[in-house]
């Protein structure tokens, strides 16, 4: 059974059937959102958030539509959801230590340290070039592929690409300069 | 090189994405000097965890089928706050309108009836053994009545 035929069976009721989507699915949903967030509990929060809203869209979804795209388009919304959630932590935090100045400076260093990415060259990136470079080397993405998940022109997916690999390259020659 | 240079300048001084799009796609895609300056796929792969390095996910489907029943016990509860809302303002609404009539055209209120004093009544009158016209008038927020008779012509 294919994509389109297990979520033709969901619609009609046949609710564990996206129980094998799910299965299906969760391994790269959750390798992509661990290389956006670099952070496996924030990863996780944003894989089931996105399951869960595929699930109840699941009727507005077009079949004409690659559902692997679809969901990573979720996907890709919940973390930056994460990211913004996480911005304003820190954001929160900075002002609690500069007003308050209560916190120790070993727990001030654990929470900077508290979300490594897979690599701290990626750290350098911005949420769209990280994503764009993941689905392209991780998943072999094209341009038009990676539009579709960020919901930009293919133009503008390309640029992020071209710059995330511009970036990535350069440091990379500098680390082993 | 000196191309490469220059495409790089005209790039960066227009950040415009249709303009970069088109140098990307004219120029940098086939330009092999370019190419240099841009990391590979492998390059780029090993800086991300890959899916068979990560202990897969745990529990996705319990959890989505708990969230999917506290949603399910939210919509019914959400409705039934609804329902009770609703019932709630239509009850006041005829309650309001009860109280609006009553006091409106209640007893004590609208036309009153004349006291029995004033009530009288002409069954005939005659002027010179015939039958006569009477006209009663009675003007208003007063206790007076004017009777005017005259004979039929």
């Amino acid at each position: 059974m294919n994509d389109n035929q297990l979520l033709r069976e969901c619609l009609r009721g046949d609710t564990e059937k996206f129980k094998v989507i799910v299965e299906k699915y969760r391994g790269k949903t959750l390798a992509l959102a661990l290389n956006i967030l670099g952070n496996r509990q924030d990863a996780e929060d944003a894989c089931q958030e996105a399951f869960l809203q595929a699930y109840s869209h699941l009727n507005t979804f077009d079949f004409k539509r690659n559902f692997s795209n679809w969901l990573f388009s979720i996907l890709y919304k919940r973390c930056l959801d994460q990211l913004r959630k996480r911005r304003r932590f820190f954001v929160f935090f900075k002002k609690t230590k500069s007003e308050a100045g209560e916190l120790s400076g070993s727990r001030a260093l654990s929470f900077s340290k508290q979300n490594p990415l897979p690599h701290r060259l990626l750290e350098k990136l911005s949420p769209k070039e990280r994503s764009s470079l993941c689905l392209w080397a991780v998943e072999g993405y094209t341009g038009k592929e990676i539009a579709e998940v960020l919901r930009c022109s293919p133009s503008t997916a390309r640029i992020h690409l071209y710059k995330a690999r511009r970036k990535i390259k350069s440091l990379l020659e500098k680390e082993h300069a | 090189m000196l191309k490469c240079r220059w495409i790089d300048f005209l790039f960066s001084v227009l950040p415009i994405k249709r303009w970069q799009d088109f140098l990307v796609r004219r120029h940098i895609q086939n330009c092999p000097e370019c190419q240099d300056k841009l990391a590979t796929v492998e390059e780029a792969r090993e800086l991300f965890v890959p899916e068979s390095e990560i202990e897969n996910l745990q529990g996705v489907w319990p959890a989505i089928q708990s969230r999917q029943d506290e949603r399910r016990g939210q919509k019914p509860q959400a409705q039934r706050r609804w329902r009770w809302a609703f019932a709630a303002a239509f009850l006041f609404i005829v309650l309001a309108g009860a109280v609006w009539l009553y006091l409106a055209v209640g007893p004590g209120k609208g036309s009153p009836e004349p006291p029995f004093a004033e009530q009288f009544q002409i069954n005939s009158i005659e002027i010179d053994n015939q039958p006569a016209q009477a006209f009663v008038y009675h003007p208003r927020d007063s206790k007076t009545y004017f009777v005017w008779v005259e004979k039929k012509t």
